[in-house]
This record gives structure tokens, C-alpha cells and sequence, in this order.
């Protein structure tokens, strides 16, 4: 299998590559031979394959999506390479990545931080479970709304956002925004996340 | 092979219908064969907008269910000699048809038309999912509302699920002075969201409203502004390049004048 179709990997945790050119059985089906061949390990990690496919957006109806599936533990990340379109969901136990645009109506939910590498336009909650020192950071972040652990907020009215890279955070209790500083980020570095 | 477009929004009221019987009679007038579908069974409307109401006999459920042949049921227009439709049943609903029988009617209309053009209705339900079953590709149609990109959004995620991928989409009742003050969504705005290929922008006019309670597309007029824009879609249809008309990007000429004038607040 090359890495044009979907792949497994990760070393701590688990990562989970989900490849533009597919549709959901054909996943399935590829995601199937592959947890074959890795059973054991994925034993360990705790993941089946409903897990995964219930992170893989239509699959997902909100009502079902509850339990956070997608990735095994909180220090892992979810990668989702395409843009989360309207009525799309995708949640995790850990950190996403979007690779993308995630637009009006669509919703990420992790129990660790998003990152969005494009337009975050939807709804996105990171420390779904309570953590109130996850971050959501996009390159133009202009939600509909924010949550983090258990704050909600709104962006602003009649704010325009300045089109730069920005990081949400919770500071003493209110869910703030600021410029993305490429070496002013220690929120991994002291040690929380 | 012919090719089976399904025209769809997902929000009602934005104008699948008239996009529908306008590309269809223009891709005619162009001298190729057309069916047009109307998959919105229970409202039907297509044969209105395309004045063919009382020549329907069977419809295609009737086909579906094995009533009639389908050369039975095919209506010929009244103007374009290479035009048919296919009118949906008005006595029963969305129920009536399934996915695996849609695909294989389009099977059989694609030996016989050089294109199929199917009339989703709104929604994202069965009759959604009846009328996307058969196709190889999507017209998505829009307006320049907040709600109709965010349900055309929605449409897209759809397809892609169903792995369509690429659809095209047609921005529809484009009000150039509208932008131009900043009350309306811009191109450029829908186009960042849905992310998709331009194929045209049809300008808000009058005369649609007058062509659709006639039953005469807008295309057949010269005078339509609209139908203008339908006839230039036909053409990138059909793989030409034909730029988008810059009066429906910024305003032209006249909106330009008037305000230079005094009396532009209109």
C-alpha cells in the first residue's frame, strides 16, 4: 500500500492518514487489511476500526459521534486532510490537525489542541473533556464559536480579524486571542497539554 | 456515451429549475441530444418552466415501476426537435423511487442523449439522494445568501461522502450593485468557502420570472441578461473557455454612470 492511499502510523499513540481520493468502504476496507497486519499493537492502543471510521466525517451522524474515537489517547493526533464542509464532525481523544479549511456549520472536537492549517470557520472545541490548557490555533481564525474545556465564546462583532496566524487560549478564565508567535509557544514546553 | 449531470443546492428557491430547462434547451440549441429528469417527484415543476405540463402522459415512476417504456414517457419539446423530458409523478412521493433505480434509468438515458440533466429538489434527503445516484457529476447551484452557500457547503461534503468529486457550481441572481455596495456576498466570498470550480454567474433579471410563467427558457430570448449568462455556461459545458462576464463581477457600465450622476443609490 503506498502512501497515496491511507496509512497507519505513529509511534507514540496513534496518527491516522486519511487520503483525499477515498471514499468510506474503500477505507474501511484498506483500514481493515492494515489493522490486520498490526493487531497486536493496535490491541495495545486500544483502537478498532469503528473508532476510526467514526471519525471520518459523513460516518459520523452527531448523535452517534459522542464517544471521542478517532485516536486512542490523549496525546495523539488525528491528521484530517481535506476541508470540513458543513454538517461534517470530526472528534478525537487527542489532538486534530486539519489540513484545510474547516467552514461554516461543521464542528472539531478534541480532548487535546487543534490546529486548523487554513480558515476556521465552524465550531471548534478543544479540552473537550475539561482541559482548560488546550489551544486552538488556525491560520485565519474566524469561528463561529470558540470552546475550550469549558468555556464557550463568541468571536467579537464587527472585529475583522487581521488574516494572521492565531492561537486561542484560556487566560485567567476567559478565552482569549493572540498572534501566532512562532517562538513564543510554551505551551508544550512547560509541560502541560 | 452521453454525460448525467444532476443539478442540485440543497437550499429550495434558488433556481435549479430554471438553471435546469435553461441548459438544457441552450446544450439543444447548441445541436445536442438532451433528456431532462425531473427527479422531484411530488412538486414537480420542471415541465412548467419548460411548458410541456399538458402533454405529460407517464412519468418516471411509471418507468421505474415498469408501466411504460421509457421512449413512452419522454416528452418532446415543442421548440427544439434533439430536447426531451422526463416528467416526475405528481400523485406519488420521494418513496417511490430508489437509488438502484435511478442509476439504471440513467444507465439507459446515457446510450440514448449526449447529455442528461437531472432536476434534484431541495433537501438532502432521499429525493436528494434519488436524483445524485446516477450521475457523474454535480452543478451546484447557489445564491449570493449566507444561508444558500452554507447549505451548498453542506451539498458538496455530501457528494464528496458519495465520492463526486469536483462539482461545478453557478452563482444565481447576482445583484452587481448589491456587491458593490457591500450588501451582498462577493464572489470571491462564496468562492473561499466552497472551494469549487466557477462555471458561471447568472445575474438576477426580471425576465426569468416572465419566461418561467410562460414556460419559455430565457435562453430562447436575446434580450435576457440571464439567459445570456446560460448560454455562455452551455458553451463551458462543452469544454470552450469563455471568461465570465465582467458586468456580472463589478457592476458595468451603467450601475458606473449612474452614480457618477447622482441618482446610484439603486
Amino acid at each position: 500500500m503506498g502512501k497515496e492511499e491511507s496509512t497507519i502510523e505513529g509511534e507514540e499513540g496513534l496518527l491516522a492518514l486519511f487520503m483525499q481520493e477515498q471514499d468510506a468502504p474503500e477505507l474501511k476496507e484498506r483500514m481493515q487489511s492494515k489493522l490486520a497486519a498490526t493487531e497486536r499493537y493496535l490491541r495495545q492502543a486500544g483502537l478498532g476500526l469503528d473508532q476510526v471510521l467514526s471519525a471520518a466525517g459523513e460516518r459520523s451522524a452527531p448523535g452517534r459521534a459522542r464517544e471521542y474515537a478517532g485516536c486512542p489517547e490523549e496525546r495523539s493526533t488525528l491528521l484530517w486532510r481535506r476541508t470540513l464542509r458543513s454538517g461534517q464532525r470530526i472528534s478525537c481523544r487527542g489532538n486534530v490537525v486539519v489540513l484545510g479549511d474547516v467552514n461554516p456549520g461543521a464542528e472539531v472536537v478534541a480532548r487535546g489542541d487543534i490546529l486548523v492549517l487554513g480558515t476556521l470557520r465552524g465550531v471548534a472545541h478543544a479540552g473537550a473533556m475539561g482541559n482548560s490548557r488546550a489551544i486552538v490555533a488556525a491560520f485565519r481564525l474566524q469561528p463561529m464559536q470558540l470552546r475550550i474545556g469549558r468555556l464557550i465564546s463568541r468571536p467579537p462583532e464587527g472585529e475583522s480579524p487581521p488574516g494572521l496566524p492565531e492561537v486561542a487560549r484560556v487566560r485567567s478564565g476567559k478565552v482569549v486571542i493572540e498572534g501566532y508567535l512562532p517562538r513564543g509557544e510554551r505551551h508544550g514546553a512547560d509541560g502541560s497539554g | 456515451m452521453g454525460e448525467v449531470l444532476v443539478v442540485t443546492s440543497g437550499k429550495g428557491g434558488v433556481g435549479k429549475t430554471t438553471t435546469t430547462a435553461n441548459l438544457g434547451t441552450s446544450l439543444a440549441m447548441s445541436g445536442n441530444k438532451v433528456a431532462l429528469v425531473d427527479a422531484d417527484i411530488g412538486l414537480r415543476n420542471l415541465d412548467v418552466v419548460m411548458g410541456l405540463e399538458n402533454r405529460i402522459v407517464y412519468d418516471l415512476v411509471d418507468v421505474v415501476e415498469g408501466f411504460c417504456r421509457l421512449k413512452q414517457a419522454l416528452i418532446k419539446d415543442k421548440r427544439m426537435e434533439s430536447l426531451y423530458l422526463l416528467p416526475a409523478a405528481q400523485t406519488k412521493d420521494k418513496t417511490a423511487v430508489t437509488p438502484d433505480q435511478m442509476r439504471g434509468l440513467c444507465q439507459e438515458l446515457r446510450g440514448e442523449f449526449d447529455f442528461v440533466l437531472i432536476d434534484s429538489p431541495a433537501g438532502i434527503e432521499q429525493g436528494f439522494r434519488n436524483a445524485v445516484a446516477g450521475a457523474d457529476k454535480a452543478i451546484i447551484v447557489t445564491t449570493p445568501e449566507v444561508a444558500a452557500v452554507r447549505d451548498a457547503d453542506r451539498i458538496i461534503g455530501l457528494l464528496e461522502a458519495a465520492n463526486m468529486r469536483s462539482p461545478h457550481l453557478i452563482i444565481n441572481r447576482m445583484r452587481p450593485s448589491m456587491v458593490r455596495r457591500g450588501d451582498m456576498m462577493d464572489i470571491e466570498d462564496m468562492l473561499e468557502i466552497l472551494a469549487v470550480d466557477l462555471l458561471g454567474v447568472v445575474p438576477e433579471d426580471e425576465q426569468i420570472v416572465i419566461s418561467t410563467n410562460r414556460g419559455e427558457p430565457a435562453v430562447l430570448s436575446h434580450s435576457s441578461k440571464a439567459g445570456e449568462a446560460y448560454r455562455d455556461i452551455t458553451r463551458r459545458l462543452q469544454g470552450e473557455v469563455v471568461p465570465i462576464q465582467p458586468l456580472a463581477l463589478d457592476g458595468g457600465i451603467f450601475q458606473r454612470l449612474r452614480k457618477i450622476m447622482g441618482f446610484g443609490q439603486n
